[in-house]
């Protein structure tokens, strides 16, 4: 279990940009952890972390089929993680930041986001990424560069710009 | 050079073989369309490390207590799950060497002991952001500001045919919670904790979502995703 539970922040991460309200993502990681104990009665994977997250995956899009379906009244998608009173001027522009990142994120395409998440955030290689989405490592990459791309346009005026290109 | 800045930019970025890496590096300083693909690329993904979350602690909680309710009670719960006899003993044996640091509320009594359908009702409309009906509630909303929670939603209404007053809160982070009202009792889930300090408030934790319930003159229910938060405006409602 305890092997397992380290993947528990990744997983999470995975969920928020599958679905926008945290308590949905709370519950599929949970579901995800349900399904891998039902899943590996017979064999451990060799790749726990890939195959928690291609349940992870999976169980994030069943999610996003339920909310689709769901009459929202007065909560409607990620809301932007604004400081309270209590936080410091740094602690709060930081805050501001990145819940711009994460607004911004909900802002690509689904697989896009997906692609960025498994990779940038989760860490995986785009080979398992590749495996985990089913899609070929190529496609991978391009969705990635391509959303990492449109987030750095998206933020541009937000945030500092890269270097300046050296002198050669 | 017949290429293609794009394709280029993002194999480098994914870790190029480095023969091909130091080939692309020299084409990258005289090659200012895929200079500025790779730029623009890094950017990007300097931006999206900084969107990782770290689970929270509860979470891990859940899950352990989650997988064991499901070792021990294979009996369906609201989640279909395709549990085999062999899967149920696996995770008993992997749960066997963290048994200690299991704790057993809210997820050790059986897992049939689903929430009365009044509180499931009120839980369902926590998660979905909905209120119980239309009507104008004829009590006005408690004051909250003090935890930072402003009203965002009100009606009056039902919850499996109770008659309930719902207010809806938010705080400018976006956590939530929700106050329900009745003059009728709620019924206590089966699953529920006694509240320390309390006479007969009790807690339970139904699909990550905290409710409170303390049978005062008007019963009430508080619900949130946010244990602390939930607890603190009992507190200040003087409900706990």
């Amino acid at each position: 279990m305890r092997a397992t539970l380290r993947h528990a922040d990744l997983l999470h991460t995975l969920a928020l940009r599958l679905a926008p309200h945290p308590a949905d993502a709370a519950d599929i990681v949970q579901e995800t952890y349900l399904r891998a104990y039902a899943a590996w009665a017979r064999r451990r994977p060799d790749d726990v972390g890939a195959s928690l997250a291609t349940i992870c995956l999976n169980a994030g899009r069943d999610e996003l089929r339920r909310h689709a379906r769901r009459s929202v009244v007065f909560y409607d998608g990620p809301v932007p993680d604004l400081p309270g009173r209590a936080d410091t001027a740094e602690a709060a522009l930081e805050r501001l930041g990145t819940s711009r990142v994460k607004a911004a994120l909900w802002g690509l395409p689904e697989s896009q986001r997906i692609a960025i998440t498994l990779m940038d955030l989760c860490g995986f290689t785009a080979a398992q990424a590749a495996a985990i989405t089913g899609a070929p490592r190529g496609t991978i990459l391009a969705r990635v560069h391509r959303g990492r791309k449109a987030l750095a346009l998206s933020l541009r005026d937000e945030h500092r710009p890269a270097s300046p290109r050296a002198p050669r | 050079m017949n290429h293609d800045p794009e394709q280029l930019a993002a194999a480098y970025l994914s870790g190029m073989r480095s023969r091909a890496c130091r080939r692309f590096e020299d084409h990258l300083l005289a090659c200012e369309p895929c200079w500025q693909e790779v730029s623009l690329a890094r950017r990007g993904r300097q931006l999206a490390e900084t969107a990782r979350d770290a689970a929270p602690a509860q979470l891990r909680e859940d899950i352990r207590a989650a997988v064991t309710a499901a070792a021990t009670n294979p009996a369906p719960g609201p989640r279909p799950l395709r549990r085999s006899l062999a899967a149920v003993a696996i995770a008993v044996a992997v749960l066997a060497g963290t048994a200690v640091s299991v704790r057993p509320w809210p997820y050790s009594r059986p897992a049939s002991a689903a929430p009365p359908a009044v509180i499931a009702a009120a839980v369902t409309s926590y998660r979905d952001g909905s209120l119980p009906g239309t009507a104008v509630p004829a009590e006005p909303a408690p004051n909250l500001t003090p935890l930072h929670l402003r009203l965002a939603g009100a009606a009056a209404g039902r919850l499996d045919g109770v008659a309930v007053t719902m207010f809806a809160y938010s705080t400018p982070s976006g956590a939530r919670l929700t106050l329900v009202r009745s003059s009728q009792p709620f019924p206590e889930a089966t699953q529920a904790r006694e509240l320390a300090g309390t006479d007969d408030a009790w807690t339970v934790r139904s699909g990550g979502v905290t409710v409170i319930c303390a049978q005062g003159t008007h019963a009430m229910l508080l619900l949130g995703t946010d244990a602390a938060l939930v607890r603190q405006a009992g507190a200040l409602l003087n409900a706990i």
